[in-house]
């Protein structure tokens, strides 16, 4: 067909063309100059790199009507005709398919035959290591003696498998993978001559998504033109490759570090409803971590130098990260990897990575796999939060929870205690207490408390057979910084947890959330009324009174009313009765 | 799925670009399609296969009806060439034939299509010899590739062509398209959370096997909360002689880490990301009483007991251990 | 589609074409035959995508009914069973009925078979003659131009186009070449009446034109060339045998062949090929080198020289010598290829030194050439 792909097209003609392998054309525009020729080449190196073309550009140098020169002049009819083929004395055989000895054989048998209209016959063997044992011995006593008019060049991209005595006898070349810089430059050059508009960063993705494969990036580019309208951008690219976009994957990573699970599987999720596939992504972050521990070990690096460059959320996650964590990240993903490749939803597999990751950060000693003197520490740990939060408590209350009322030292919280000990009167205070706190409770923190409470629940268990069931039977319902309300069905289950498993249970907390929490435990129908009261309260409340401002403005549309919204936030849905 | 218009609803990246190649004249000559089962790699190919052929299209799309089309559809068209593995792996002869066919002109025109199936199961002789052919093909050749995992492919030959990875249909869409065709939410959500091909989801709902499976994992479940010492007794009665084949166990299995996958999304507040829906209130209570340590090894120990189904391990024996993980330590 | 036929025939005209199919067909249509029934006669067709052969049965024949149409149509049926079945037939008409479902129903005498067709639309559209540019060809000179190119043809799968004859015509001359890039046959014919008939790269494999050589009745005079975008058609009066053309470049012949020389022989073609074989008794069939040296004005000296076997000598008397002294090598067998397609009495060869090809010409006529490449001997 009349179009042809970009690779195709741009395929160099000339050793100058060819990006990123310095090294090599300039040995070899010497070489043809001074008429210092080889009779055999090796050209080996990854895909994409150049290595048939330098074996046609050679063929054509070392024939042309104006050899010797450093270049061929493409355009004498001896260039022409090795082009398009129409010279037979040029032969490119591609191994795989002649791999016998048979055929190797018939080119030795003929390799006498003089050539026919060139100075030089020359067999261009790709692929060459797909020949069988036999083949290459036949090759090699035709390479041990060559015939003057005859040259071979061979290339692979697996040069390990070929047998060292034919190494011995070829002048070896080895193509490296292009670097960003020498692909870029390339690029630059072509998009300018096609008149291809795209944008700066848009190339720059594509060099690096092409890991040094010239032609992984022509086919890419070439993809990106059918897609783009107009110019094309960084998006478009990321479409192309089915990659999030760089953002939510740092986001993706940060949450894991910082262990909010909650907010990497919602992010997972919200990827793969967008259609990103699961082993994509699991790349994806592979790559990016490999990315940051690079830059973080060699970022004298040509290559880390082009990733920093102009990306500053890289830089800064790069900064974040410590080298330890990435480490055991890699590990966990690589095994992730390799587990995801067979399973039926692997998207199952990225949240469970996503768990355990976050899991590790958050996770202190105690609960965790590993060292054999975490118990001793645990143990002591748990003693220094336990007189920690004893501390506190008599800094606020002055003398030991039991019966007196108090002071209040602290300008902050002033809790009450009610002079009678008698279970009502308890638990009014109690409820009273808990009416307090409310107002300084947050969502998220209930939502932290929630989802660790499961360690909690095993830390006592540890502990306490009978304290774990009693506690089996509440929930937390609120939590600020320094409390937790748990609502109990059972009077018996609460008091028992209240009185006497309280420090057992708050010291197990207070290492969960790792901060000091006094526990407030009430009863359902308890809770039901706090509940009431103290949304009665709010609405009498300066919160409560802005609402008529916001009132004239807006429609009624709760989502819009920031301060709703606040009042949400603070303290749950569940809580608040918002009337128009 | 005939059209790009209708290739667009799930792919829309890929039609997009093929679609503009097609019409823009930049069709590439070589194409990687790349992407799991049910994703419409071969329909997209068959679609391309007719956009190229067909002397009527119209903006790209394919008339659906000219010769040209039909026999392309039918197979029989003398243009259009189908490799698929001679057992398991495409041999090399195969690739040589297919050379030996393309070295002459086409019989009806200058046109000439190859779709190589399964493309990983090449052998590597088979794959090398593709080479060559693929990247400067005589005269007017168009090649698409299929494949399940690109990973798995030369990376010779992914340079060669244009890769394009199709995406998995996500779990939404597949839910709703079949509640759509009237089938229950609770079983929808299941069915899509196992798989993402929507014909094989839908192939779950004959003779009631996805209903009736859940519910006997559910009761599993429940059962492993509430009564643990029955919940042996719920294998041996309910569970094995329901699901009997191998391919069946890793469906309990999948289903039991889809119940422990709705546990942690309680945890973390996303209870409108549960799968079974009915089930919240076990959910939560579970919720409360196991840490998110102890549910991480629920969901290891699952997943190494679908590892060791597949390595062939007695499947009664394997779910009694993974019992007896699942019930450590609670 | 219905229609009575002289059985004899039809079993003669299914036999042309099932030349054509072969049992390992990709294409599943192409196991069958396709039948065509129209007014003025049956067309009966046969393909194994690479060659294809159609038979024309005409309804009238001079004063002979071939077969009597009542109602056109077209199907494909299974060549396997169909052959058989039409062979096997009792009496010496057969009657055919396709009906709706594509059954056609087959009867002769108290015989009736039902046999499953399958629809003429999926077979490949063929092209047809007026398609392309048209020329005549007598039969036995179009015989002599494949005999005398097919065998130079290369047979590895390296280069699939020089697997083919190349055929140009210009200025109402057809010139055929072949290669295997060390050894070239061509041979020229004038073709008058082509008119303004010109093409190019126009590569034929050379297996179709051995089989169409096969083929070709010599009752028939002439044979109707066509050549059209990817095929090329040759018509015989009631056969038309179709062959796909290779794809790509041929490589440009005219620039192998030496303009000049510096040394010109011409020998007796018959003594030249007797000498060459039997210096080719000792070779162990894969080296088949010969050394040529030229002795004298009159006499060329012909050796082998096989290691641990032996040596020959043979003496050739030239009947011509001009030019400079000759030592040279090559690859005997092909000369002897050569020297068997070439007719005439005596051979002139042209050398330009040892290291380039050489020409080998009928003394007699232009029309063919051979060229080879010398072998190096060190």
């Amino acid at each position: 067909m009349s179009y042809q792909a970009l690779y195709r097209v741009w395929r160099p003609h000339t050793l100058k063309d060819i990006a990123g392998q310095d090294h090599i054309t300039k040995t070899l525009k010497n070489a043809l100059v001074q008429q210092k020729l080889s009779h055999a080449y090796l050209f080996t190196g990854p895909r994409g790199t150049g290595k048939t073309s330098a074996a046609k550009i050679l063929a054509k140098a070392v024939n042309c009507r104006h050899a010797p020169a450093e270049e061929p002049c493409n355009e004498c009819d001896i260039c022409r005709g090795i082009s398009d083929g129409s010279i037979v004395d040029v032969m490119e055989i591609d191994a795989a398919s002649n791999n016998g000895v048979d055929e190797i054989r018939d080119i030795r048998d003929k390799v006498r035959f003089a050539p026919n209209t060139a100075a030089y016959k020359v067999y261009i063997i790709d692929e060459v290591h797909m020949l069988t044992t036999g083949a290459f011995n036949a090759l090699l006593k035709t390479l041990e003696e060559p015939p003057p008019h005859v040259m071979f060049i061979l290339a692979t991209t697996e040069p390990h498998k070929i047998p060292l005595t034919i190494i011995s006898r070829c002048q070896r070349f080895d193509f490296k993978r292009i670097t960003s810089h020498a692909m870029l430059a390339r690029m630059q050059e072509i998009v300018a001559a096609d008149e291809i508009a795209v944008e700066e960063d848009a190339l720059s993705l594509v060099a690096r998504v092409s890991q040094g494969g010239m032609r992984d990036a022509l086919s890419l580019l070439d993809q990106a033109v059918s897609f783009a309208e107009g110019t094309i951008t960084k998006e478009d690219i990321l479409a192309i490759i089915g990659s999030v976009s760089q953002e939510h994957l740092y986001e993706l990573v940060e949450a894991v570090h910082s262990g909010s699970v909650g907010e990497a599987l919602k992010m997972i999720d919200e990827m793969m409803q967008t259609g990103k596939d699961a082993n994509r992504l699991m790349e994806d972050v592979i790559f990016l971590l490999r990315d940051i521990l690079m830059v973080k070990a060699a970022p004298q690096l040509e290559e880390s130098q082009d990733r920093l460059h102009g990306d500053d959320s890289f830089r800064e996650l790069s900064e974040k990260l410590e080298q330890a964590w990435l480490f055991q990240m890699m590990e966990k993903l690589n095994h992730f990897q390799q587990e995801m490749k067979w399973a039926t939803h692997p998207q199952l597999f990225l949240e469970m990575f996503a768990v355990q990751a976050s899991q590790q950060t958050t996770a202190l000693p105690a609960s965790g796999e590993s060292a054999p003197q975490s118990s001793t520490v645990e143990a002591l740990e748990q003693k220094i939060v336990h007189l920690e939060r004893t501390v506190q408590k008599l800094q606020r209350e002055g003398v030991p929870a039991a019966s007196q009322p108090q002071a209040a030292e602290q300008p902050v919280k002033q809790e009450k205690r009610s002079r009678n000990t008698g279970p009502s009167q308890k638990s009014r205070a109690v409820a009273k207490q808990v009416e307090r706190m409310l107002e300084h409770a947050t969502k998220p923190q209930l939502q932290q408390v929630k989802s660790s409470w499961g360690n909690v629940l095993e830390q006592v268990k540890k502990q306490s057979m009978p304290a774990s069931a009693w506690l089996n039977d509440c929930q937390p319902t609120a939590a600020s910084e320094e409390y937790v309300v748990l609502v109990f069905r059972n009077e018996m289950h609460r008091s028992m947890i209240d009185e006497k498993f309280r420090e057992l249970v708050e010291s197990s907390a207070s290492q969960q959330f790792g901060a000091a929490v006094t526990l407030l435990t009430i009863l359902e129908a308890d809770w039901e009324k706090v509940k009431e009261n103290f949304k009665k309260r709010q609405k009498t409340s300066p919160s409560g009174e802005d609402n008529e401002e916001s009132g004239e403005e807006a429609p009624p549309e709760e989502e819009k009313n920031p301060l709703i919204d606040e009042a949400v936030r603070l303290v749950g849905e569940d809580l608040l009765e918002i009337k128009e | 799925m005939q059209t790009w218009s209708e290739l667009s609803e799930t792919q829309p990246t890929i039609a997009r670009v093929l679609q503009n190649s097609v019409r823009r004249g930049r069709l590439a000559h070589a194409y990687l399609f790349e992407g799991g089962r049910g994703t419409g790699r071969r329909a997209a190919a068959l679609l391309l296969a007719r956009a190229f052929l067909c002397e009527k299209t119209v903006d790209a799309e394919p008339c659906l009806v000219c010769r040209e089309c039909r026999r392309a559809e039918s197979g029989n068209h003398p243009d259009v060439h189908r490799i698929q593995p001679d057992g398991q792996t495409i041999k090399v002869d195969q690739i040589r034939a297919l050379k030996k066919e393309f070295s002459m002109r086409g019989m009806e025109s200058a046109k000439k299509v190859y779709i190589i199936e399964e493309t990983e199961t090449m052998s590597a002789a088979a794959a090398n010899s593709l080479l060559k052919f693929l990247e400067e093909p005589e005269g007017e050749a168009l090649a698409v590739l299929i494949t399940a995992s690109a990973g798995q492919i030369l990376p010779t030959i992914l340079s060669r062509a244009q890769v394009m990875s199709f995406s998995p249909l996500p779990p939404d869409r597949v839910t709703k398209a079949l509640v759509e065709r009237g089938f229950r939410e609770k079983e929808a959500r299941t069915a899509a959370s196992l798989t993402s091909d929507l014909e094989e989801a839908e192939r779950m709902f004959d003779e009631e096997w996805i209903s009736q499976g859940r519910e006997k994992v559910v009761q599993l479940m429940n059962d492993l909360i509430s009564r643990p010492q029955d919940a042996y007794i719920t294998v041996h009665e309910t569970i094995m002689p329901f699901f009997t084949d191998r391919q069946q166990i890793q469906t309990a299995l999948d289903l039991m880490m889809i119940w422990y996958r709705d546990v942690l999304r309680m945890q973390v507040g996303q209870s409108d990301a549960v799968v079974y829906i009915d089930q919240e209130d076990t959910l939560t209570k579970q919720a409360f009483q196991l840490s998110q340590q102890k549910l991480g090894k629920n969901l290891q120990a699952v997943m190494d007991a679908k590892r060791r189904a597949g390595a062939n391990v007695p499947p009664q024996l394997l779910v009694e251990q993974l019992l007896l993980r699942l019930q450590e330590g609670s | 589609m219905k229609f009575t036929i002289q059985r004899d025939v039809f079993v003669q005209n299914i036999q042309h074409v099932s030349k054509a199919i072969s049992s390992r067909a990709t294409l599943p249509i192409l196991t069958g035959i396709k039948i065509v029934a129209f007014d003025d006669g049956i067309t009966l067709t046969g393909s194994d995508s690479d060659i294809s052969i159609e038979a024309f049965i005409p309804a009238e024949d001079g004063d002979n009914s071939n077969v009597d149409i009542e109602r056109p149509g077209a199907v494909v049926l299974q060549a396997k069973y169909f052959a058989d079945i039409i062979k096997k037939l009792p009496e010496s008409t057969v009657e055919l009925t396709l009906n709706d479902q594509m059954v056609t129903k087959i009867r002769s005498g108290s015989s009736e078979f039902n046999l499953n067709g399958q629809d003429p639309d999926d077979f490949p559209r063929l092209p047809e003659v007026e398609e392309g540019s048209q020329f005549t060809l007598k039969t036995d000179l179009l015989k002599a131009l494949i005999k005398q190119t097919a065998f130079a043809v290369s047979t590895a799968e390296t280069r699939p186009i020089l697997t083919g004859i190349h055929w140009g015509m210009e200025s109402e001359k057809l010139m055929c070449t072949a290669t295997d890039s060390h050894r070239l046959a061509m041979r020229e014919a004038g073709v008058e009446e082509s008119g303004d008939v010109e093409f190019t790269n126009v590569v034929i494999p050379g297996k179709s034109l051995t089989e169409l050589s096969k083929i070709l009745d010599d009752s028939e005079e002439t044979v109707d060339v066509t050549v059209t975008d990817n095929q090329v058609l040759f018509k015989a009066t009631n056969l038309l045998f179709l062959s796909r053309l290779l794809d790509g470049n041929y490589p440009a012949t005219k620039n192998m062949i030496p303009s000049q020389s510096k040394t010109n022989i011409q020998v007796p073609a018959k003594q030249l090929m007797a000498a060459i074989e039997r210096a080719l008794l000792l070779s162990d069939g894969k080296n088949n080198v010969v050394n040529l040296k030229s002795l004298n004005e009159n006499e060329l000296e012909i050796t082998s020289v096989t290691p641990e076997v032996g040596k020959v000598t043979e003496s050739v008397s030239c009947d011509a010598f001009e030019g400079e002294e000759l030592r040279i090598s090559f690859n005997g067998k092909n000369i002897i290829d050569a020297l068997r397609v070439i007719e005439s009495q005596d051979v002139a060869i042209q050398f330009t030194g040892a290291m380039s090809p050489f020409i080998m010409r009928p003394a007699d006529r232009d029309y063919m050439l051979h060229l080879f490449s010398p072998v190096r001997t060190y």
